[in-house]
């Protein structure tokens, strides 16, 4: 691996220092978790600023700082659908947030699967639901963990070994989510996401100064010498699918999901829209605007996933480097967190607590199931599998397909479990048809325009849920869901008149 | 949900809907595929990501001021004992 800094030991001394400084403020917030409710969704007690950068924390992943760094390199202002579709998350995050949290308190929900249960009041399709989404979580959660490594290796010019890097951060990640629960994955989304999103934000802004002399001199020497990454020409198909499936996936990934269950009321989960996507906006300009012009800058890597961390380092000095290193760990590093504490209570719940009346026995499944998935993960990320990226990425195709039993099952009463369940089994199998034939080159959506498997078999996927919903109606628990609405107001005071049908809220839970 | 919330989602969700769709089918003008004209300092097309990127900002920031102006509007009706309409 190409050696990019000069001062190997001034950039490992700064990335220790960061890590230091996580561990001592989430210890110095850390609560003692005693119930499910407190390791799962924080005692549904965070305040919005926590929501907030738990939203950014969650969403932004490490590996905007190399593949997406990389793909902006080479294919120009195409990845800027990033920025687009993150904050079209937020829009879909509104239109559900006031039913998702009022439903969390009246019924206990815990994670996302909780509610696909409440709603559709079948086990076995939950388990199906939670099965698609685990597996396409965890293999972000692996890629996060190589990327971390990956950041270590890079930065400190090899004398931090990708397998070490990986194992030490992940490790010290997986001990706070472990411990601390959603408190502490939400408090080190604060610390990690002002680092990323607001420090970051400004170094980006300078890096583009130093290296191009600004936005207007990078876009005027890009259209001189590759006027093709000004246009999206040739990608037109890929560049609509991955906005609307990125806007429709946003909140169905469960560690998204779940932030919607920790605030104190809807109206603390709404606040974040007015933190979250100006961020969002800021760091995608940031960091994929540094690298729209690399490839036409002089010694830029091959290997395109180092350019961010060259550039900081050949135009800034080893302090910029060693500030993108952290940057991309700690968006790493949140979405480590946050995955792995989702997926852990997911599967604490799912698949081990089912017998359990025991709350503290409950919560503990939980915080094992934490670990295991964290422990897992790290061992396999160590192995570094090749084309893991790519198949990460592959797995939106099959993670928004779960979108049509969510939203449309928060929005409207009508939906029912027969179109939830053969809805999502086509759109999963579309999906994964195109994946085993996709591997040989093949196609079997080449007739749509450029639009992806995943987009055709979310349209078939919503036909069949809309077909079901008239044809068979609505499902008798519906109506004392949508009663319990009623109970709770935007700031999440109980505001029970005595007049809602208590016995039907209360006839279906989980 | 109260029907007036529902109301407001459903004005808002056309304003979003408009924009997503103006910016997905934006891709394929031919303008993309030209050497483009500069605004404030940046290409066109460049410019249309950001002003898409705002525009949405802008509406989730009004969206929520409404949304909080009848929420305070619901608590005062529950106060006086009103009757609220779901």
């Amino acid at each position: 691996m190409r050696k990019l800094t000069t001062n190997a030991p001034l950039v490992i001394g700064i990335i220790v220092a960061f890590l230091v400084a996580n561990a001592i403020i989430i210890r110095k917030f850390h609560v003692t978790q005693d119930s499910v409710e407190q390791y799962a969704v924080g005692g549904r007690n965070l305040g919005w600023i926590l929501v907030c950068f738990s939203y950014v924390g969650a969403w932004y992943v490490g590996a905007i700082y190399t593949g997406w760094v990389a793909n902006a390199a080479d294919l120009g202002i195409f990845v800027l659908y990033l920025g687009i579709y993150s904050i079209g998350g937020m829009i879909t995050m509104y239109f559900m947030a006031s039913n998702v949290w009022i439903w969390g308190k009246v019924y206990n929900l815990t994670s996302i699967t909780d509610f696909i249960k409440l709603r559709y009041q079948s086990h076995l399709f939950s388990k199906f639901f939670s099965v698609v989404v685990v597996c396409v979580n965890f293999f972000w959660l692996i890629v996060e963990m190589i990327t971390i490594g990956y950041c270590f290796q890079v930065a400190t010019n090899s004398i931090i070994d990708f397998r070490v890097g990986t194992v030490i951060a992940s490790a010290f990640v997986i001990a706070y989510s472990y411990l601390g629960g959603a408190r502490a994955t939400a408090i080190g989304n604060v610390v990690q996401g002002i680092m990323f999103a607001v420090v970051g934000t400004v170094v980006f802004f300078v890096i583009i100064y130093k290296t191009y002399g600004g936005p207007t001199p990078l876009f005027e020497m890009v259209q001189a010498n590759m006027p093709e990454h000004l246009s999206l020409a040739g990608n037109q198909g890929l560049w609509m699918s991955s906005i609307l499936t990125g806007i429709m996936g946003a909140y169905v990934w469960p560690q998204i999901f779940n932030r919607m269950f920790m605030s104190k009321g809807p109206s603390d989960t709404k606040k974040a829209v007015f933190v979250a996507p100006v961020l969002v906006v800021l760091v995608t300009c940031g960091i994929l605007w540094s690298a729209l012009g690399g490839n036409m800058l002089e010694g830029f890597p091959a290997d395109h996933q180092q350019g961010l961390f060259w550039i900081a380092n050949e135009y800034v000095g080893p302090v910029a480097l060693a500030l993108v290193a952290i940057f991309a760990i700690s968006a790493s590093m949140s979405t480590i967190s946050a995955v792995s504490h989702s997926i852990g209570v997911m599967l604490g719940t799912e698949f081990v607590t089912r017998k359990s009346h025991d709350p503290m026995r409950r919560m503990k499944n939980q915080q094992y199931a934490t670990l295991a998935v964290g422990v897992v993960a790290i061992i396999i990320a160590t192995l570094n599998f090749p084309n893991l990226n790519n198949v990460a990425l592959a797995m939106y195709e099959f993670i928004i397909q779960a979108f049509v039993p969510l939203f449309m099952g928060i929005l409207w009463r009508r939906g029912n479990i027969y179109g939830a369940f053969i809805g999502m089994i086509a759109g999963v199998a579309i999906a994964l048809i195109q994946f085993f034939v996709g591997q040989s080159g093949g196609s079997i959506v080449s007739w749509a325009g450029g639009f992806s498997a995943g987009c055709v078999g979310l349209l078939v996927n919503f036909v069949i849920y809309m077909v079901f919903a008239l044809a068979v109606g609505k499902p008798a628990h519906a109506d004392g869901m949508w009663e319990s609405l009623k109970l709770y107001d935007e700031e999440g005071q109980y505001v029970s008149d005595g007049t809602e049908d208590k016995d039907a809220i209360a006839k279906y839970s989980m | 949900m109260t029907k007036k919330r529902k109301q407001l989602y459903i004005k808002w969700a056309i304003y979003f809907l408009a924009i997503i769709i103006y910016i997905t089918g934006a891709a394929i003008q031919p303008i993309w595929d030209h050497i483009e004209p500069y605004v404030l300092g940046a290409p066109f097309s460049v410019f249309n990501i950001v002003l898409v990127q705002v525009l949405i900002c802008l509406g989730l920031c009004l969206m929520f001021t409404t949304d909080r102006k009848l929420a305070k509007k619901e608590k005062e009706m529950r106060e006086r004992g009103e009757k609220i309409d779901y």
